[in-house]
């Protein structure tokens, strides 16, 4: 592969000169910002589960709708919400099983998530504001329903910046076919400043857009220019005093896209693991490997410093509008063991207790059918899991009504699912403010949010 | 951050007693803890003295003193002070003190009667105190009470408020004195010199002609000076020769391009509804983007601007004539401003919630674009830092109710204004049904031809299904697939085949029926040419001369309607007793003309003063006031009052013309003056907050782009139509194409918000989720990528390097060449030996051992390969990047 600019050689042209020796600075916030309180949590790595996960096949056994399989919905429910278009309850034909010493009952399509149920927090009572993929995305992502904030992902590189100068305080693994709904706007910067936007580092090819040039070039070229560039801005800069730290710091930019070259390219070569841990993430065997490779390489990323990994399922897999069982099987079946075998090596590694780990979709599924056999979007009550970084493991928080419906004891909003993991990165969510047109904004916008301290350690 | 006044305080505390109902929406849990604190009535620690003013006021001045007030007194009641409800109204007295269940006041929220049914009722707490207050005897807090005044004045805002600079007209200041005479070309440098002086600083040398070439160049035309253009400037050594030059550039067609572009960004200019996956495209949005273009080139007077951006549709009866004028549709299109919010709405889901939003983000729009007033924050409650009022709020809101009715909504593809007259339309529909008469006619025909013969091949087939089921066959045959039972299905599968054929099998059965179907299929295509359509023009207009009616929209949900309220502008930004009058027109309500006539009123306190300062930011960088879409308390004061309403009074002054402000700015020193370090000068004021130096700047995403292209020799200058596609590639980046088409100037690239075009929001062109009243400037690492290793950058790298070589034969030549072309001047000695240094090294590693030995035409070729990668090093420096 040829190389656009040499990391050592532009690094060591930068270091000759007395103005760069400490330029170790701008372009990524690196290390200025301060958490509130000691965070007990340094990254976090979010398994987002686009599309809506059913909680009654996955966390939240509900007997009763199984008992009453094929009957009408209730009609003290279906005053509440219309529903009308829907046919009658439908129960869950997967086994819930108690796992770990805590006895948490799990479904039988996740059993390797179940074997990690001693460090799992699972939340039974989330609720969000809208049944639509787009708004309900806006709401767990950026904390309200309405397009163009920044996610809580940029918010976190807005507030803590990165520990690593070579990467992105927020990377996004996405599945590079395929989208989720709203696309890039998911790990939008919104109206903070673009550099905390997510950055999506791909898993094929170079990480990075244009990390590399398109005709690769040789080292020896890939210097000659380097060198060019670097005298014909030294002698610009120096009729150009005036806007020294706007030049410097594009300088610098340069210098870390070459870092960037190296350090991102390194971080996801996944080649560098034992055949033991790839074997833990299900890396081998193709139904799981492309998620896998993903929860492996957010493992080496906030091992590298980066602060906010957020992976994404291809496009909106738990979407089970029909064939709910099967289609609620099938993507278990891809990500279940990749996701436990991330809890596993975090655990081993010595690495969850400083990552917060948060499995979690937009919205649940309905106790109803759809179509016959499907299950239609869901917000009043749905399931969530949080793992590592301050969350006390093995216990299920919170429960929806007895068809699995309304979310009635312990509700959990999504503003306190935000105050909480901001909480456990050291962040009072009132205060990681952005001033913006008059108001100060801020992730939990003016939701009295509640930080879950019950779920904490 | 202070608050403006007590009032602010009040209502948020009011907000806390009562339950939210303006102020920050409390939660109903944190209500309950509230109530649990309370110490019930009946409890054994007696509760604390209730009395009027403290603690019945709050309660009833938001529930009740809209129809019981100053401004109405519905029943002859007003319940402002006690002695008037003692006195009471046509049902005799309210108030029994120490009598709770004898006093109406208490009786009426007690069996909800009061407030009206549509209104939410009192909650068990406020009732609760009211009858306390009462039981205890109705006590007021003080020994006696102020009288009722029969008008009182409308005490949300108040005359003191209106004192705050920004809310005042600007008044035209005396031209200060300076002693450095011969520095001032106009007025702007005898402002900013008397500000310098007093500070001991003065103005930076006049910059190079080269170096004020290129900079004018970019920043009016967005655009780099031709090897022709540097020639003729150089040559021309009269003493206008910069005021000429300023003259032929606003002249250019260009510089509409490059100052439109400007204002799409103010006004939030995108091709796509946003939201949604599918972010819908908007593909008649073109038509307003070139109107803004014409606008900007001819130097439509700033006041018309907006009356036509406000309301074209209401500056005449549109509807009327019997043509449609081209001014007409110019003014039609332009309404197209008040469309550029993202809009989810589709015909089958308009949902209150979107449609609210869609309001919401307009007057954001508005009233950053020329309010400079943070309006938005008054949507929920009371504004916190500024004297807006909720009720502001909606008469704003009510302005655009004649168009944007959230009962009668449309949608964002339905809202669109017919290019036709009625008289047009009719014919043009009358002609388009009877071509669709004529179409249905000859399918009709072709689908009996081809129906016919099926028929007589399926009879001929029919003999090969048994007698038994055939019957059954065909009745399940008739069915449509999907509502066939379990018996059908299977008949159909088992016995179909055989009988059922394709349009093939009856072609190959009837030689000649293919020729006569394709000869109907071709009359039918033909026939359908002939539709016309009627062009669709994506604008505003009123949907009649019925506007819906507005309401204060508690907490600002649309389910908690409050009072209604007229048509209106924020009551800081007026006089006291200024009402906006609208007139109606035949099927429009005028509302928007008023608002319009309200905004260019020579005297308005912001209209003018936000433009100039806009303009000011665009060419020295920042502006007078930095805060550009906030002149509010929360906003920066200016730098220079006294400049800036000079500014603004002249602007008026000289017809609310942009090209003569444009001339004022960039002829001035300030703009002329050297971007040049200055050590002595900097330890004065070492941020140049004064002005002491030209600020230098990064090039725009758009104009890096196009300066790439100007340089690599394809640039397509093309103007005005349909958007240039563009399209997100394998790699993931959003590119357009590299051809004639994709090639053109930036502003006419597709605005898509869900793809933003790689290049340019690397290098920060905004992403537009409302507007874009000031635009970031971000240093960041991607940056470095995008120039040096994206294909666009390579691409055009090579072209460039194609040209260098094509121009000269020599090595000098081509460096002074390419120096001209990328940097507007000649290339310093230490320039020339880099490049020189490079292209050498270069040769030497590309031919290695043969270096000594290589034939001339050889090391020639070798250099020759060296161009690309010095063009594609030229791009990536700052000398590139930044304009000095």
């Amino acid at each position: 592969m040829g190389t656009g600019l040499t990391g050592v050689a532009l690094a060591s042209l930068l270091a000759d000169d007395p103005l760069c020796a400490d330029s170790s600075l701008p372009a990524n916030d690196v290390h200025g910002l301060k958490p509130h309180h000691k965070p007990q949590a340094r990254a976090v790595i979010q398994l987002f589960q686009h599309g809506g996960p059913s909680h009654m096949d996955l966390f939240d056994p509900k007997p009763e709708l199984n008992k009453r399989d094929g009957q009408p919905m209730p009609k003290y429910f279906t005053d509440l919400v219309a529903i009308s278009a829907h046919g009658g309850l439908m129960g869950t034909p997967f086994k819930f099983a108690p796992a770990g010493q805590c006895g948490i009952e799990y479904s039988e399509i996740i059993p390797h998530t179940a074997t990690c149920a001693d460090d799992i927090a699972v939340v039974r009572s989330m609720y969000t504001e809208h049944n639509n993929h787009e708004q309900a995305l806006w709401m767990m992502h950026t904390g309200l329903t309405v397009a163009g904030r920044p996610a809580i992902g940029a918010w976190a590189s807005y507030a803590l910046g990165s520990e690593n100068r070579d990467l992105p305080a927020y990377v996004v693994l996405r599945n590079d076919a395929a989208l989720p709904v709203d696309g890039i706007r998911n790990w939008s910067s919104g109206w903070l400043p673009p550099r905390h936007q997510g950055v999506h580092l791909r898993n094929a090819g170079t990480p990075v857009l244009y990390l590399a040039p398109s005709t690769p070039v040789t080292p020896d070229v890939a210097r000659l220019r380097t060198e060019l560039m670097t005298s014909l801005n030294n002698e610009h800069r120096a009729g150009h005093r005036l806007i020294d730290p706007q030049l410097e710091a594009r300088i610098a930019s340069y210098e870390l896209a070459a870092r960037m070259q190296v350090s991102a390219t390194e971080a996801l070569d996944l080649a560098q693991e034992t055949q033991e841990t790839q074997e833990l993430y299900g890396i081998n065997d193709p139904k799981t490997a492309p998620y896998a490779r993903r929860c492996l390489m957010a493992r080496r990323l906030v091992e590298r410093g980066v602060r906010y990994v957020q992976i994404f399922v291809e496009g909106q897999r738990w979407d089970t509008h029909s064939d709910n069982a099967n289609a609620t099987k099938a993507i278990s079946t891809e990500t279940d063991k990749p996701a436990a075998g991330l809890v596993k090596d975090l655990k081993r590694r010595g690495l969850l207790d400083s990552t917060l780990v948060v499995w979690g979709g937009e919205f649940g599924r309905t106790p109803v059918s759809q179509g016959g056999n499907g299950r239609d979007h869901h917000k009043q009550g749905f399931s969530l899991w949080l793992a590592g970084g301050g969350i006390r493991g093995g216990q299920a928080w919170g429960a929806t009504d007895e068809l699995g419906y309304h979310a009635v004891e312990n509700r959990v909003k999504v503003a306190d699912l935000h105050a909480t993991i901001l909480h456990l990165l050291g962040l009072d969510h009132r205060r990681v403010n952005y001033h913006l047109r008059g108001r100060d904004e801020r992730l939990t916008d003016v939701y009295d949010a509640k930080i879950l301290t019950p779920l904490l350690a | 951050m202070t608050c403006c006044g007590d009032r602010y305080r009040r209502i948020l505390w009011w907000a806390a007693i009562i339950g939210g109902s303006v102020g920050t929406p409390l939660s109903k849990e944190l209500l309950a803890q509230d109530a649990a604190k309370t110490p019930a009535p009946a409890a054994v620690s007696s509760p604390p003295a209730l009395n009027f003013e403290d603690d019945v006021v709050p309660v009833l001045e938001v529930r009740c003193f809209q129809c019981h007030g100053a401004e109405t007194r519905k029943a002859g009641l007003d319940l402002r002070r006690r002695f008037s409800i003692l006195k009471g109204g046509d049902s005799g007295t309210a108030l029994v003190p120490g009598k709770p269940d004898e006093s109406l006041l208490v009786e009426m929220v007690v069996k909800k009667e009061m407030p009206p049914k549509e209104e939410d009722p009192l909650d068990a707490r406020q009732i609760d105190l009211l009858r306390r207050w009462v039981a205890s005897g109705a006590p007021i807090k003080g020994k006696g009470e102020s009288p009722l005044e029969t008008a009182e004045a409308d005490n949300l805002v108040s005359d003191k408020d209106r004192q705050f600079w920004a809310f005042q007209p600007p008044i035209r200041p005396q031209i200060p004195a300076v002693k450095d005479l011969h520095r001032v070309r106009n007025p702007i440098d005898a402002f900013l010199l008397s500000k310098l002086e007093a500070s001991g600083l003065s103005f930076n040398p006049d910059a190079s002609k080269l170096v004020l070439m290129r900079r004018v160049s970019f920043d009016l035309t967005g655009l780099p000076p031709t090897l022709e253009e540097i020639d003729a400037f150089l040559a021309d050594e009269s003493a206008d020769a910069y005021e000429r030059l300023v003259g032929r550039l606003l002249d250019s067609p260009q510089y509409g391009e490059r100052w439109g572009r400007h204002w799409l960004d103010v006004v939030g200019y995108a091709e796509s509804d946003g939201y949604l996956d599918a972010d819908r495209e908007r593909p008649e949005a073109w038509r307003y983007r070139d109107y803004v273009i014409r606008a900007f080139q001819n130097d439509k007077p700033y006041d018309q601007f907006i009356r036509e951006q406000i309301a074209g549709d209401e500056l005449q009866d549109w509807r009327g004539p019997k043509e449609l004028s081209n001014e007409l549709v110019d003014q039609l299109v332009a309404t197209g401003f008040l469309r550029t919010a993202s809009d989810p709405t589709y015909p089958g889901y308009k949902e209150k919630p979107e449609i609210y939003k869609v309001l919401a983000d307009t007057m954001q729009i508005v009233g950053s674009t020329f309010l400079g007033v943070t309006i938005q924050c008054a949507r929920c409650h009371e504004h916190k830092l500024e004297p807006i009022s909720q009720r502001d709020y909606y008469q704003l809101q009510a302005v655009f109710a004649g168009a944007y009715d959230p009962n009668r909504w449309l949608a964002s593809g339905e809202r669109m204004i017919p290019l036709a007259t009625d008289a047009e339309q009719a014919a043009i529909n009358a002609h388009n049904k009877a071509v669709a008469e004529r179409v249905s006619a000859l399918q009709a025909e072709s689908n009996r031809l081809l129906g016919d013969h099926r028929d007589k091949v399926f009879h001929e087939k029919v003999p090969q299904v048994p007698a038994a089921v055939r019957e059954m066959l065909k009745a399940a045959l008739l069915i449509p697939a999907e509502k066939r039972n379990e018996e059908q299905k299977k008949l159909v599968a088992e016995h179909a085949p055989g009988v059922v054929i394709d349009d093939n099998a009856v072609f190959a059965r009837f030689a000649d029926l293919k020729k006569e179907i394709e000869k109907l299929q071709a009359a039918i295509a033909a026939e359908s040419a002939l539709t016309r359509p009627i062009t669709q023009l994506r604008g505003l207009v009123d949907l009649d001369d019925k506007p819906a009616e507005t309401f204060v929209l508690r907490r600002g949900d649309f389910n908690n309607k409050g009072r209604g309220v007229a048509p209106g502008v924020p009551a800081v930004l007026a006089a006291s007793d200024f009402r906006l009058q609208p007139a109606p027109l035949p099927r429009s309500s005028g509302r928007r003309r008023a608002f319009a006539d309200w905004l260019t009123d020579p005297k308005h306190p912001t209209t003018a003063r936000l433009q100039v300062n806009r303009l000011w930011a665009w060419h020295f960088g920042k502006g007078i006031v930095e805060t550009l879409d906030d002149y509010g308390h929360a906003g920066k004061l200016p730098m220079h009052p006294e400049l800036l309403d000079w500014l603004a009074t002249e602007f008026v002054a000289q017809g609310y013309r942009q090209k003569a402000m444009h001339r004022l700015m960039v002829t001035s020193t300030a703009y002329r003056q050297a971007s040049t370090f200055d050590p002595a000068r900097a330890a004065i004021d070492g941020e140049n907050l004064w002005l002491w130096a030209f600020r230098p700047a990064r090039h725009e995403g758009e104009v890096l782009r196009d300066a790439v292209l100007a340089a690599a020799g394809k640039l397509n200058r093309q103007m005005f139509g349909p958007a240039v596609p563009v399209a997100r590639q394998p790699d993931g980046s959003v590119t357009s194409a590299d051809d004639a088409n994709g090639n053109r100037r930036s502003v006419y690239l597709q605005v898509r918000r869900s793809q933003p075009v790689t290049l340019m929001e690397s290098f920060d062109t905004p992403k537009m989720e409302i507007n874009c009243t000031r635009r970031t400037e971000a240093i960041v690492a991607t940056q470095a990528l995008t120039l040096l290793n994206s294909p666009f950058m390579e691409t055009n790298a090579r072209a460039l390097a194609g040209r260098i070589i094509q121009a000269a034969p020599g090595r000098a030549e081509r460096i002074l060449f390419a120096w001209k072309l990328l940097f507007t001047r000649e290339p310093t000695e230490t320039e020339r030996q880099a490049l020189s240094t490079f292209l050498d090294s270069f040769v030497a590693v590309q031919l290695g051992d043969k270096l000594a030995t290589a034939a001339p035409a050889e090391r020639q070729a070798a250099e020759d390969a060296a161009w690309p990668h010095a063009a594609l090093s030229l791009f990536n420096t700052n000398a590139f990047l930044f304009v000095d």
